[in-house]
């Protein structure tokens, strides 16, 4: 709590607080769909940053974030829909068997030394499993699950207003960003960083990179799972597509690329311009379909090219400074 | 008091032998030099000591201490450290950052792993540079940083693995200095070297080892006029002669 008061005394610590108010009280003057695309942005940043902890700080590129999203939406929607288990409670809870699925993945890879690309492709493999299986065999297959539409149900996870799923995730926003920041100035931040940095030197160091990269995925998958329930309540529904459908792992995995992995505010800075560049062109064209893909690519190629540390790493660049938050 | 053994010590790679039956004993407070041809499993001897490759026969004791089990991490924690041929610093984390993940085995508190991580930089002479990336360093600095950053994880024996690579007379010169600096500290020594002049003067004893076998042990005098050494550096026979 002491850090928090030390946030009063910067420049940048002002910027944020301003920007925190604006971000609280200006949404009750939008649009219902303003404030939608604001949920969009702060949900994928959100992810965003979920994903970040595993693969921007701790270096391992997980290519199926999607299935511990898609474990948090299914569990909390199933418990829901067939128990009346509020899904408050089946976030939590579904956040928990998400992680038991992270930990498990992680033991297996690390344990016989996975990483880089066979990581990626072991991770994916899940997530396509978990599709296949709920298309096919449970949970409403193909066509998913519908929650009932009851209106205003605050005790389950249902508003009526947008502006209240708003309110949610932007509090899930700063939970992730001080979990980041949190992160970022610590001695397990730093040992995450220097497995992303060269493993084995790590380990010479005296750093159990395995016991850490579990940490990693544990802490990634449960915060992802968070995310899909919030996304099953916000629409009301969910299908093997939306939960596990690789979409939403691209989604996650831009943000941080495009704003700065391994920081904290890069995944939301990255949500911020990403999600309305593919939200505007259907909007504006909405006869050419696919466009946000062939503007995404675009804007991967060029990040790649240019800037292979995302934005804030070019802004550090221009700036010769150390931007630590 | 003998603090690292090796009994036997065998490593296959397939078909080749890459380190055959070795013996070597290092005291406490000794410092011990190892050379030997390119090729000769030196490296090798290292990694099977740090616990990156596992034995294919043989033994590692440290402080009576069996090694083999272990994972590097876990060597680590148990006092031995080691330098790399070529450096590894963490390219994109500050030199100081580095040096505070060399002490967060010993002291996990980021206050006052920074402080005695502040030490080790002030030790090496880099405690100016230490908000600077290493990718921004010359090779002396890089590689007196991951000495900071290995001497941070508090070991009693230390892995040096040729640290002279790549600098100048003068850096070398600097370098001899600052490592029987880090032998008044009491720590001991164990130097892969091919820069004649240093390991002549850091080692008290040297091992000359070629095609993984053990082929001479004793003092650097001994060493530098033994039949054997010379024939397997036939390479290098002029700069060992001009030490005699």
């Amino acid at each position: 709590m002491i850090e928090l008061t030390k946030l009063f005394y910067s420049t940048k610590s002002r910027i944020f607080l301003i920007l925190l108010i604006l971000g609280m009280i200006g949404p009750i003057f939008l649009s219902e769909y303003l404030i939608h695309i604001l949920i969009i942005i702060l949900l994928y940043g959100y992810l965003g940053q979920c994903w970040n902890i595993l693969g921007g700080y701790a270096g391992q590129f997980s290519f199926g974030h999607a299935a511990f999203f898609g474990v948090g939406g299914y569990f909390s929607t199933y418990m829901y829909v067939k128990f009346q288990l509020s899904p408050w409670i089946g976030l939590f809870l579904g956040a928990i068997l998400a992680m038991a699925l992270g930990l498990f993945i992680g033991y297996l890879s690390f344990r016989y030394g996975l990483k880089g690309f066979f990581f990626a492709l072991l991770t994916m493999a899940c997530s396509e499993t978990l599709r296949i299986l709920a298309q096919n065999w449970m949970l409403g297959k193909s066509a998913g699950i519908l929650i009932p539409l009851q209106g205003s149900d605050p005790l389950n996870f249902q508003f009526d207003k947008k502006i209240f799923y708003y309110y949610v995730v932007l509090a899930m926003m700063i939970f992730i960003s001080l979990v980041a920041h949190k992160i970022e100035h610590s001695p397990l931040g730093h040992k995450f960083k220097s497995i992303r940095e060269d493993e084995e030197a790590a380990e010479t160091i005296g750093i159990n990179t395995m016991k850490y990269k579990i940490i990693a995925i544990g802490i990634s998958s449960f915060t992802t799972a968070l995310g899909g329930t919030f996304y099953a309540q916000y629409i009301l529904f969910i299908d093997p597509h939306i939960a596990f459908g690789t979409n939403v792992t691209v989604e996650m995995i831009l943000r941080p690329i495009l704003g700065g992995y391994g920081t904290v505010l890069g995944p939301l800075i990255g949500s911020v311009i990403l999600t309305p560049i593919s939200e505007l062109p259907k909007y504006i064209l909405p006869y050419a379909m696919g466009i946000d893909q062939i503007v995404y690519g675009v804007i991967i190629i060029i990040t790649i090219m240019f800037m292979p540390n995302g934005i804030l790493g070019l802004f550090e660049r221009l700036q010769k400074r150390v931007l630590t938050y | 008091m003998v603090l690292l053994s090796l009994k036997d010590l065998t490593k296959h790679f397939g078909g080749l032998v890459a380190v055959q039956n070795l013996d070597v004993e290092i005291h406490s407070g000794e410092v011990l030099g190892l050379i030997g041809p390119n090729g000769a499993g030196k490296t090798t001897v290292f990694h099977l000591i740090s616990g990156f490759l596992k034995p294919s026969k043989g033994e590692i004791f440290f402080k009576n201490q069996p090694l083999i089990h272990l994972k590097p991490h876990q060597i680590c924690e148990v006092g031995i450290s080691r330098t790399y041929q070529i450096v590894r610093p963490f390219l994109n984390l500050t030199v100081l950052m580095n040096v505070m993940l060399g002490r967060y085995v010993r002291n996990n508190q980021l206050e006052s792993a920074e402080k005695e991580a502040n030490f080790w930089l002030n030790f090496v002479g880099l405690w100016e540079k230490r908000e600077v990336l290493p990718k921004n360093l010359t090779i002396a600095d890089k590689r007196r940083l991951e000495l900071a950053r290995a001497l941070a994880t508090g070991p009693e024996l230390l892995l040096l693995d040729e640290t002279m690579s790549g600098l100048n007379p003068k850096e070398t010169s600097d370098m001899v200095d600052l490592i029987n600096r880090v032998r008044e500290r009491g720590i001991t020594l164990f130097i892969i070297e091919h820069v004649m002049k240093a390991i002549m003067a850091l080692s008290e004893r040297i091992i000359v080892l070629n095609y993984g076998r053990k082929i001479a042990e004793g003092l650097p005098q001994e060493i530098s006029r033994d039949k054997k050494v010379i024939e397997a550096y036939l390479g290098e026979e002029y700069s060992i002669a001009r030490n005699q």
